[in-house]
């Protein structure tokens, strides 16, 4: 039976990354408000472990509209020190404020003990790397009680000592600790650019049946290489990688994520819709 | 010889040191050639400048988020003093936590402690105002004061009653108005600098509207000792020493503080 199977994990439809500046928008109750064309919500988890006040209120109001879906950036599953424990505690208190499906944060490491990066970079395809995060991942889904799915981020650098590639890595990773993918088309798109593969080859080695979620977003072009800004529309080329990955692994929850330069809430909706009509059509 | 690096925690703590580094890293040959040991390169980015675009990116992370917490200070000290002041925080203090919300913690004791900033108290008093902002927005919530404690309370019992409250409460002391400048330079004016002039200030949370009060000096006191956890008894008694005009006030005072919602509890 397929990860999403076992723990019976529902296709939410088409979501959206909440974000402040959009939270007018989103709490609109008007009956034909923008908002009514979006099924789910995603947060930045690590914005929401405050104890109180308006970060809070705005949570309970999320919740009360739609499934909400903490996604995080700072768990830094790949980091060789030991897990932040408090962090853990924070995004366990989130779950069981929410009662999400799954959470989800990256495959990559963002600090070591005194430093903080607050990046997300990406890990060496080593074994040694591949059995340290197995045994975190599985550490944290045992702990936050829920399935737990892993992204593939983007990347501008690569380590002369991987053996494998990055799909390889986080198929084996996601097979071995049994948890889910948060398949990243935009990241794919950009990684790919940047070091040379083919996108389509990533999206066709990941198992299928540990897709929990699809991200889209859009890229900055720095010229020589590109930038995973989430400040612009997504491109076509990586609306052609989503069709092939529904293709591949049916419908499947799909989030929009914008962050800088944060557009119109209707130019928002647009792009999710268009995600709606893409998953409309494969699936007939 | 040198030799690759391979191990997970080697590569880490290698890459965490150099992104962390002012200097472009292909503008330094012995950080280009660690870099190789490292990274790949690409068709179009050598090893370095792969590195590079990390570096790049730590910086521009953190710089902004300083500048969004601290828009006063770059006010004070112009685009280029604000970023020197945001190099040698980060020098000072590398970001060792989790969120970026807590990267700026720290400033307000570093500008009144280093050089030359400490010559300028409006830069740590600017500081203090926007962190207490930053402190109370999202500090933990509390059930409404029952005022109804404040009648059945027996006369003696006042005495030995401490106050909690509301957790969003920040004191400030200062040596400037500072808490009129920020407003000023958050509202896109250019304000002038303020004059020299001890402020004491609350910054709270009521009703999820933050607000700022200026309390004067014996009150302030006051509040202070009661947030300590100094009985209400005791605490009366050191400020009516400092000042024994002020034991008429004292009521004014609470019920002023009733009305803003800083109180949390009376314990008897």
């Amino acid at each position: 039976m397929s990860f999403r199977a076992r723990h019976g994990l529902p296709d939410l439809g088409v979501g959206i990354g909440a974000r402040v500046r959009h939270f007018p928008a989103i709490f609109d109750e008007t009956p034909d408000a923008a908002v009514s064309k979006i099924d789910w919500f995603e947060i930045i988890s690590d914005n929401f472990f405050c104890a109180g006040g308006l970060p809070q209120k705005n949570l309970q109001r999320l919740r009360a509209l739609r499934p909400v879906v903490p996604h995080g950036v700072s768990l830094s599953i790949g980091a060789s020190h030991a897990l932040d424990e408090g962090y853990l505690r924070g995004l366990k208190g989130l779950v069981a404020k929410l009662h999400p499906p799954w959470a989800s944060d990256h495959l990559c490491w963002c600090g070591v003990p005194g430093a903080d990066l607050h990046d997300l970079l990406p890990l060496p395809y080593t074994r040694e790397a591949l059995s340290h995060v197995v045994e975190r991942v599985r550490q944290v889904q045992d702990f936050l009680e829920l399935p737990f799915a892993l992204e593939n981020v983007s990347s501008y650098m690569t380590y002369r000592a991987s053996t494998m590639p990055e799909w390889e890595f986080l198929a084996e990773v996601a097979e071995r600790a049994d948890c889910g993918i948060l398949l990243d088309c935009n990241n794919v798109f950009v990684s790919a650019y940047n070091h040379g593969f083919d996108p389509n080859a990533y999206i066709d080695a990941i198992p299928a049946d540990r897709v929990v979620q699809i991200h889209l977003a859009g890229y900055t072009d720095k010229g020589s290489y590109l930038l995973d800004t989430h400040s612009a529309p997504v491109v076509d080329a990586v609306w052609e990688l989503y069709r092939r990955t529904l293709r591949r692994i049916g419908p499947t929850s799909t989030l929009i994520e914008w962050d800088d330069d944060l557009p119109a809430f209707d130019v928002l909706v647009a792009e999710a819709e268009r995600a709606r009509r893409i998953r409309d059509e494969v699936a007939s | 010889m040198t030799r690759s690096r391979e191990g997970l925690a080697e590569l880490q703590t290698f890459l965490a040191q150099v992104v962390q580094r002012a200097r472009p890293i292909p503008e330094d040959a012995a950080l280009v050639a660690e870099a190789e040991l490292v990274a790949t390169g690409s068709a179009r980015l050598s090893p370095a400048e792969q590195v590079d675009v990390y570096r790049e990116q730590f910086w521009l992370r953190h710089h902004g988020s300083l500048l969004e917490d601290y828009s006063t200070l770059r006010h004070l000290l112009g685009v280029e003093g604000f970023e020197g002041l945001c190099r040698r925080y980060l020098d000072a203090h590398p970001p060792d936590c989790p969120s970026l919300r807590d990267l700026a913690a720290k400033m307000p004791s570093f500008l009144a402690h280093t050089d030359p900033y400490r010559d300028d108290a409006l830069l740590a008093d600017c500081a203090a105002v926007e962190w207490a902002f930053i402190e109370a927005f999202d500090a933990a919530d509390a059930p409404p004061f029952d005022a109804s404690v404040l009648a059945t309370t027996e006369e003696d019992a006042w005495e030995r009653a401490t106050i909690a409250f509301h957790p969003s409460l920040q004191f400030l002391s200062l040596a400037h108005p500072a808490h009129m400048f920020r407003a000023a330079v958050r509202a896109g004016e250019t304000p002038e600098r303020p004059a020299a002039q001890r402020t004491h200030l609350v910054v709270y949370r009521a009703n999820d509207l933050l607000g700022v009060e200026v309390v004067e000096a014996m009150a302030f006191a006051l509040l202070e000792r009661l947030a300590r956890g100094m009985p209400l008894g005791p605490a009366g008694e050191e400020i009516a020493a400092m000042d024994d005009s002020v034991e008429s006030s004292i009521g004014a005072w609470f019920q002023a503080w009733v009305g803003l919602g800083w109180l949390r509890e009376v314990r008897v």
